[in-house]
């Protein structure tokens, strides 16, 4: 209905001189003008939707899923009384809000459901702000790549389990990330930023716990790629790539260059950018934390 | 009159011994490792090789317990030939994931005027920059055959 009432006005608008020739023949075929007046129609529903997308001003946030502060209890560590960000088992109800630790900021969050999945983790959150309730409409979340993988300059390759075909991946992650130049790959664990675990084997947080040699057994099937934090052994960031024993330098080369792109993305902050390319990527595999 | 003349002589060289200056790096604690120079690229067979003569020359640094930055002394590794080892090589070795290179160049140190302090000839056939089986422990690092023989050479300088 308000289609119509957008396009009569158009149509009983006087053509300029020079089009009047072109339309003359057109006008008493009813096909063509049947056919223009969809064409019309079209037009003015890109303009409506295009517009809508710009009134509602979509933004990129970042920041952690944190459980809001009616949901949590207070804890006590070193005297200190402090919120977690998360709780194992939280209240019924219990609302979610994205924190910002660089800019102290918070927000609400409104209208997605999947807050709960992301709760504890660092996100990139693609909505629109109400500035004067510091709610955010979501439209999408993702799981951001963490500040410390932003921030690092220098990272240590552990080529864990990797005996057999699974040895190349040392070589690969080696060569694409100094192709990439982002990052300097440190002989030194002990100083480095950050660890690229490749293994056979999921990784299961035990790079600073594990005492001795992963005693698992190894069959090189899939390639792992864990970014690790070398003070707690916190896995930042992981991936995968099921393409058995003769495809290992391709699968690292090609978990590198997931990273690489993930990370280019989000220094963009182009919401629209960023939500096709999330939207095109198959979900990762999910990895042990 | 011979008796006292050798041990004279024998006095002399315990204290020339004695009191001689060590080795190029005996008070040094900071060493930066600068580009490794590749003289004739074609007799490298392969494009990574500089990169991964450095990251083992850095490694033995840190192995000889020096810091490893900006510093005005300087080494740098002049690389005549690296050859990996063949296709058919590798296939006969499919499984063991070992990697046998041969390096053949040579270990410089100089001071912060570019002047040559060192300079130690090094071929080396084994494991370069990676070595698996080494590393299953998460809290050391793996230690290849080139990177030993650096150690090892860096180690008589000091």
């Amino acid at each position: 209905m308000k289609l119509k009432k957008f396009i009569g006005p158009i149509r009983r608008w006087p053509l300029p001189p020079g089009c009047q020739v072109a339309a003359m023949p057109c006008s008493p075929n009813p096909r063509l003008r049947e056919a223009a007046k969809t064409i019309v129609g079209l037009a003015a529903c890109v303009l409506f939707s295009a517009l809508s997308v710009f009134a509602q001003g979509e933004q990129v946030f970042k920041g952690d899923i944190c459980l809001g502060p009616e949901g949590r209890t207070p804890i006590v560590e070193n005297g200190q009384s402090r919120l977690p960000c998360t709780i194992p088992h939280p209240k019924r109800g219990a609302k979610y809000i994205l924190f910002n630790s660089e800019t102290k900021a918070t927000y609400q969050l409104e209208g997605h459901g999947k807050a709960k999945a992301y709760a504890g983790r660092t996100v990139v959150v693609v909505g629109t702000l109400d500035q004067s309730t510091g709610t955010i409409h979501v439209d999408e979340i993702y799981r951001a790549v963490p500040p410390k993988v932003m921030q690092a300059k220098s990272v240590y390759i552990f080529c864990d389990a990797c005996p057999r075909g699974m040895a190349a991946a040392w070589r690969a992650a080696f060569q694409a990330l100094g192709d990439w130049g982002k990052f300097d790959v440190t002989p030194d664990p002990k100083s480095a930023d950050l660890v690229f675990i490749f293994s056979a084997n999921p990784y299961v947080g035990d790079y600073v716990t594990r005492d001795g040699p992963d005693k698992r057994q190894v069959n090189v099937d899939i390639t792992y790629m864990n970014v690790v934090d070398p003070q707690t052994g916190q896995n930042l960031w992981g991936d995968s790539r099921q393409w058995g024993s003769l495809f290992v330098p391709k699968a690292t080369r090609d978990l590198i260059q997931e990273l690489r792109t993930q990370m280019e993305e989000e220094t963009q902050n182009d919401p629209q950018a960023l939500a096709d390319k999330h939207r095109s990527r198959k979900p990762p595999p999910s990895v042990a934390n | 009159m011979r008796i006292f003349q050798v041990l004279t002589f024998l006095v002399a060289a315990s204290t020339a011994a004695y009191g001689s200056p060590g080795g190029v790096l005996e008070k040094v604690k900071k060493i930066q490792v600068d580009q490794t120079v590749v003289d004739q690229p074609d007799k490298v067979d392969n494009n990574m090789a500089a990169n991964l003569i450095r990251f083992d020359l850095r490694a033995a640094v840190k192995d000889a317990h020096l810091d490893e930055g900006d510093a005005p002394i300087k080494a740098h590794f002049v690389l005549d030939e690296f050859s990996s080892e063949s296709r058919a090589r590798r296939l006969i070795g499919l499984g063991t994931g070992r990697s046998i290179c041969t390096v053949d160049g040579k270990l410089v140190i100089q001071d912060a005027s570019g002047t040559e302090l060192a300079s130690v000839k090094i071929h080396v056939r084994g494991s370069v920059a990676y070595s698996p089986g080494d590393g299953n422990d998460a809290r050391s690092k793996p230690i290849s055959d080139f990177e030993q023989r650096l150690h090892e050479e860096i180690e008589k300088l000091k």
